[in-house]
């Protein structure tokens, strides 16, 4: 099995989009962990009272209102970013695929009280349960709010993965399975899983996106990423108001979450299309 | 001798609805069917598309739990047995799907497919069950080389093949064969019978054969019993049933089987009307509505004619004689 995974990176890294995308991937992971370190100066504030600097050489991207500067800031935000996005993105596709592996598989009571409880959880804003968790907490540590967001990012994705597995359950092929002997965690993870796969790819590429957005609007609520603390999400939201006069302090935040975004998509639809052996 | 596989009063109903505004319904698909099977030997399930025939075959193999009825294989009571004597007996009894697409899982090589059930009953020690999916491979008319490729990768024959090679890997004693054919080229349909043909012979198997095609059933068949609507209105040997057959809906079946030579004399029987709903069961006949049997009469509308012993073969229907 881990022989055939080096077989599907292989396969989705051999179309030059996919290529493109993980190259970029990697680029901005290296960007957001070894540029902190080279230039650590992000939360200075050289010349209070200068006001935002447009892009020079001192400044690449230039600096914001308080003056500190801005490739630092989008470094280190970049770091906290991604980590969000990449771990409570798998915190939630962990969740999301198990409970709905477990409901399309076990069915009956089981999966009629995941699925009624998914429906309510679906029914109330997440923005709502969001706010209402983190309001425990003065000012929230990193890990939690991960694992807040993990937490409630699940519900949709274990929709999709239940209706799959209904849909897979009911083939002949595990059918056969059943009757050659083989018993709910093989069935499970050799046949159910393999197949809902795709699935949780492209949930996972919503997700990344999902989460980065939703990060930024909780940190402008004040409730995720505090200050002086930055983020993409955060430092787009920062530079709002300055959009005609300072464009560059939204640019470069703002142009990192779209290239992120748009990365993992690609990224996500190539691996989605290696694991169908159909496509290869 | 006792025989490999009997079957008494199997009952399947389908419970539908029963939900808090509707009212339940039991869809009735298999009404009380009894027949038995010898090792070695070929039972035919024919009947129309809704008879109860598949849902006879995957009740046999608990692949669906009866409503009621006796099921014994080999002398051991199948319905009684616990988790793991069910997963132990289950090896004997393998089933081969009708459909050549869905029987295959597309995420695994044809090799792991083959291999499933020599892992789960630990067959052969794990350095040779790569060795041994190429004999079954072999053994099906397949290129060993092909256990590395994906069932996209093959015809539909060829994936037939593939799900016989699933079903011989546990070394079984009985197959039920649902349709193995119907969804395959005439031309690869003779293949596939003659390798199930020479199969039975080297291993000893026993078949249940569920299909339509009368056609392939006499090439396959020793016995066939005739369903409709969840009943076997008709058992006997292959010649009996196809020569001379007594129930009006096996002759019906039969009429409409292509004649070989053009312009030799048949008649066509076109029967009126659809069967019964299965959520009603008529008190007389099933058949009732749709026969054309000129002693039809007021019995037939009130009494349920059950199987009896004519020679060579048993039948329900009050006026087979």
């Amino acid at each position: 099995m881990t022989g055939s995974l080096a077989v599907t990176l292989r396969r989705a890294l051999s179309q030059s989009d996919a290529r493109v995308a993980a190259v970029t991937l990697a680029a901005l992971l290296t960007f957001a962990v070894v540029v902190p370190i080279v230039v650590p100066g992000w939360r200075e504030m050289p010349n209070l009272g200068a006001g935002a600097e447009p892009p020079s050489w001192a400044h690449p991207f230039g600096t914001d209102t308080l003056s500190r500067d801005l490739f630092a800031r989008v470094a280190y935000g970049g770091r906290i970013s991604l980590a969000i996005a990449g771990l409570a993105a798998l915190l939630s596709l962990s969740i999301g695929t198990g409970i709905g592996l477990m409901a399309g598989y076990a069915g009956g009571v089981v999966d009629t009280l995941l699925m009624r409880f998914v429906d309510a959880a679906l029914a109330v804003p997440r923005l709502f349960i969001l706010l209402l968790m983190l309001a425990a907490w003065d000012r929230v540590p990193l890990p939690a709010f991960i694992a807040v967001l993990g937490l409630t990012g699940w519900f949709g994705t274990s929709r999709l993965v239940r209706a799959e597995v209904l849909r897979v359950r009911a083939e002949p092929f595990v059918a056969a399975a059943k009757n050659l002997g083989a018993g709910a965690a093989r069935t499970i993870f050799r046949h159910l899983l393999p197949n809902v796969l795709g699935v949780v790819l492209v949930s996972a590429a919503l997700s990344i996106g999902e989460v980065i957005l939703l990060e930024a609007g909780l940190s402008f609520l004040g409730v995720g990423v505090q200050p002086p603390t930055p983020s993409w999400g955060a430092m787009v939201l920062d530079g709002r108001d300055a959009l005609t006069t300072t464009p560059w302090t939204i640019l470069f935040p703002g142009v990192a979450i779209l290239v992120t975004v748009l990365a993992v998509n690609v990224l996500a639809d190539a691996l989605r299309a290696a694991f169908d052996p159909r496509s290869a | 001798m006792t025989p490999l596989l009997e079957v008494t009063e199997l009952v399947k109903h389908f419970e539908n609805g029963g939900g808090l505004l509707r009212a339940q319904h039991a869809i009735h698909a298999v009404n009380g069917v009894s027949f038995s099977i010898d090792r070695g030997e070929t039972l035919a399930l024919v009947g129309e598309s809704g008879s109860g025939k598949t849902t006879v075959g995957k009740t046999v193999l608990r692949l669906l739990e009866p409503t009621s009825g006796s099921l014994r294989f080999d002398g051991t009571d199948l319905l009684a047995a616990t988790r793991n004597e069910l997963r132990t007996l289950r090896r004997r009894l393998q089933i081969v799907f009708q459909d050549p697409y869905g029987s295959l899982d597309p995420r695994m090589t044809v090799g792991a497919s083959v291999a499933e059930g020599i892992e789960i009953h630990r067959l052969v020690p794990k350095a040779e069950i790569a060795n041994r999916v190429g004999q079954l491979l072999t053994e099906v008319g397949l290129d060993p080389a092909l256990a590395e490729k994906y069932p996209h990768e093959f015809s539909g024959g060829q994936r037939q093949r593939i799900g016989i090679a699933r079903a011989l890997a546990v070394d079984p004693d009985f197959i039920v064969l649902d349709e193995p054919v119907s969804a395959l080229d005439v031309s690869v349909q003779a293949q596939i019978i003659n390798l199930l043909l020479d199969l039975q012979r080297d291993r000893g198997l026993a078949y249940l054969f569920i299909g339509h095609d009368l056609g392939v059933v006499r090439h396959l068949a020793g016995r066939i019993a005739v369903m409709y609507f969840g009943r076997i209105v008709e058992i006997g040997s292959r010649d009996e049933v196809l020569e001379r057959p007594r129930h009006p809906y096996t002759q019906a079946l039969i009429s409409a089987v292509p004649v070989p030579e053009p312009g030799s004399a048949r008649t066509r029987i076109v029967l009126p009307g659809d069967p019964p709903s299965p959520l009603v069961q008529p008190s007389g006949c099933p058949f009732a509505s749709r026969c054309f049997h000129p002693a039809k009469n007021a019995t037939c509308a009130s009494q349920r004619p059950l199987l009896r012993q004519l020679r060579g073969a048993e039948v329900a229907c009050h006026h087979a004689e």
